[in-house]
């Protein structure tokens, strides 16, 4: 007869860690299947707490994200300017600094800082309220938690991250071409001239269609595990941990299925 | 005949795989106040959370205003929540609201309730000397004023039954004093059912009707203070310190 695997083995903790996984994705699109439903029943839409998280979530997200595009802008330049003062193709640096900022470097940063500054606030936020019996005493007073703290957290984290990601590429290209003058010593004419000459509207739609999955994801993701939090501070602080690791995992991954599936 | 306002008949719960409510049999006769005492850790808060409906029982039955709780019929168990009032131990203010948002929570809850809400803030937050607070925000109270305010709002709809979890934590003795005193004026004002889990066996004796003794996730006892001095259990005497 055949001994049973010993729990401690490294075949039973690859076998746990793989059924934790599967129990938080599966968690994770219970979790999405009840927003939907909340979505559906508008009657119950809370307005006055979606402005609030629209303020709170977007405007207030607005410096960080710019100094993260600009940024991101200026490094692109750098890092393509080698290349194009070598073969002297200054018509290029436009060309290149635009496609990796609307299609990729622009939306998966902008998201990240997202995830790191909103999505961790949020499941902070959530994960307190859990351990301080606030969810619950929503529960008593008949209101179900979903379409009160975690329908218009979803909706204002998706049309911020939208509208965060369109604003930090204008940014993006700014530091692009304050950087493409002072660094490189290109002319800004040849950089702006090169982005509208490349035609990047369909680079620049799909880092706004990623925007707006990732900002959906992060907030799943954050809310799963801000509702999930038990034992009190320490349970909090691990899941603002777990939220952010997550949400980057998903952000990668999302990333991945939609430039393949657009290009 | 007795009416009950809830009853837990044969129940246990089983969490993360131990039993913590072992085959309860509690009744809660109408209009009377409770008290739930025992050890900590002997399942008083959980069986104020079942009362709650907040956790179903694993086995057995929950019955609240004469209906078998069906935890699945969000419904009605929406309904059976609006007539129930509670103050958690922890306290569960909602750190987002005011002192007064948080006291007409449960007001703007409820259709029938939500005429005048300010003026039933201002009333609730009278009755427990909080008044002109209603601005302020949660943080800045202490932890009495905290309590107090828990205790409008879990008293502010009039709910049939009213739960309190250590109404008196950690607070000085005046003002548990005046606490207890607030619990039996929103009691004589409502005739409501009250149940509260305290450690304060001289207070609870003063101002309770009926008395159940928790142990070990069991209700060992039930019935009012005569009863317990002529029970042969050595702990109902020790817990009620009879």
């Amino acid at each position: 007869m055949s001994k049973p695997v010993e729990t401690d083995s490294f075949l039973g903790n690859f076998g746990r860690t793989f059924i934790t996984a599967f129990q938080t994705v599966g968690a994770m699109t219970l979790l999405q299947l009840r927003i939907f439903r909340s979505l559906l029943a508008i009657k119950n839409f809370d307005y006055d707490e979606s402005v609030t998280q629209l303020f709170k979530i977007g405007v207030r997200s607005l410096p960080v994200v710019i100094a993260t595009a600009a940024f991101v802008g200026a490094l692109m330049v750098v890092a393509s300017g080698n290349f194009v003062r070598a073969t002297g193709a200054t018509t290029l640096i436009g060309w290149a600094a635009g496609t990796a900022v609307f299609s990729e470097v622009g939306p998966i940063l902008i998201g990240l800082m997202f995830s790191g500054r909103v999505g961790a606030n949020n499941t902070a936020e959530l994960g307190t309220m859990v351990v301080t019996n606030q969810i619950d005493a929503l529960r008593v007073l008949g209101i179900n938690p979903i379409g009160y703290l975690i329908v218009p957290r979803f909706m204002a984290m998706i049309v911020m991250l939208f509208f965060l990601t369109a604003i930090g590429d204008l940014f993006a290209l700014t530091g692009g071409a304050i950087t493409c003058r002072a660094v490189l010593g290109i002319d800004m004419r040849i950089y702006w001239q090169g982005i509208l000459d490349s035609n990047l509207l369909s680079e620049f739609i799909m880092g706004l269609v990623k925007a707006i999955f990732f900002g959906g994801a992060i907030a799943i993701v954050s809310c799963h595990w801000g509702l999930q939090v038990t034992g009190g501070a320490r349970g909090v602080g691990r899941a603002v941990n777990d939220s952010v690791v997550t949400s980057a995992i998903a952000i990668f991954m999302v990333n991945f299925f939609i430039t393949v599936l657009w290009t | 005949m007795l009416q009950y306002a809830a009853q837990i008949l044969d129940a246990s719960l089983t969490l993360n795989d131990s039993l913590v409510l072992d085959q309860v049999f509690l009744q809660l006769e109408s209009g009377r106040i409770h008290a739930l005492v025992g050890a900590g850790g002997s399942g008083k808060t959980l069986l104020l959370r079942m009362l709650a409906t907040l956790l179903q029982p694993s086995k057995g039955e929950l019955h609240l205003f004469k209906k078998a709780i069906n935890f699945r019929d969000l419904k009605s168990l929406r309904q059976v929540r609006s007539n129930i009032g509670v103050q958690f131990q922890n306290l569960a203010l909602f750190d987002f609201l005011t002192v007064g948002q948080n006291v007409g929570f449960p007001l703007e809850q409820d259709s029938e309730l939500t005429k005048d809400i300010s003026i039933q803030v201002k009333t609730a937050l009278d009755s427990v000397g909080l008044d002109g607070r209603q601005e302020h925000a949660i943080s800045a109270l202490s932890g009495g004023m905290q309590r107090r305010v828990a205790i409008a709002r879990a008293a502010v709809a009039k709910p049939k039954l009213l739960l309190f979890d250590d109404p008196s934590g950690g607070l000085d003795p005046v003002t548990t004093s005046r606490i207890f005193e607030l619990i039996r004026t929103i009691q004589e004002e409502n005739d409501n059912t009250v149940v509260i889990a305290s450690h304060d066996i001289d207070r609870l004796v003063k101002l309770c009707h009926i008395f159940h003794v928790v142990d070990h996730g069991k209700v060992i006892f039930s019935g009012t203070l005569s009863e317990a001095r002529q029970s042969t259990d050595d702990r109902v005497k020790v817990f009620l310190d009879v």
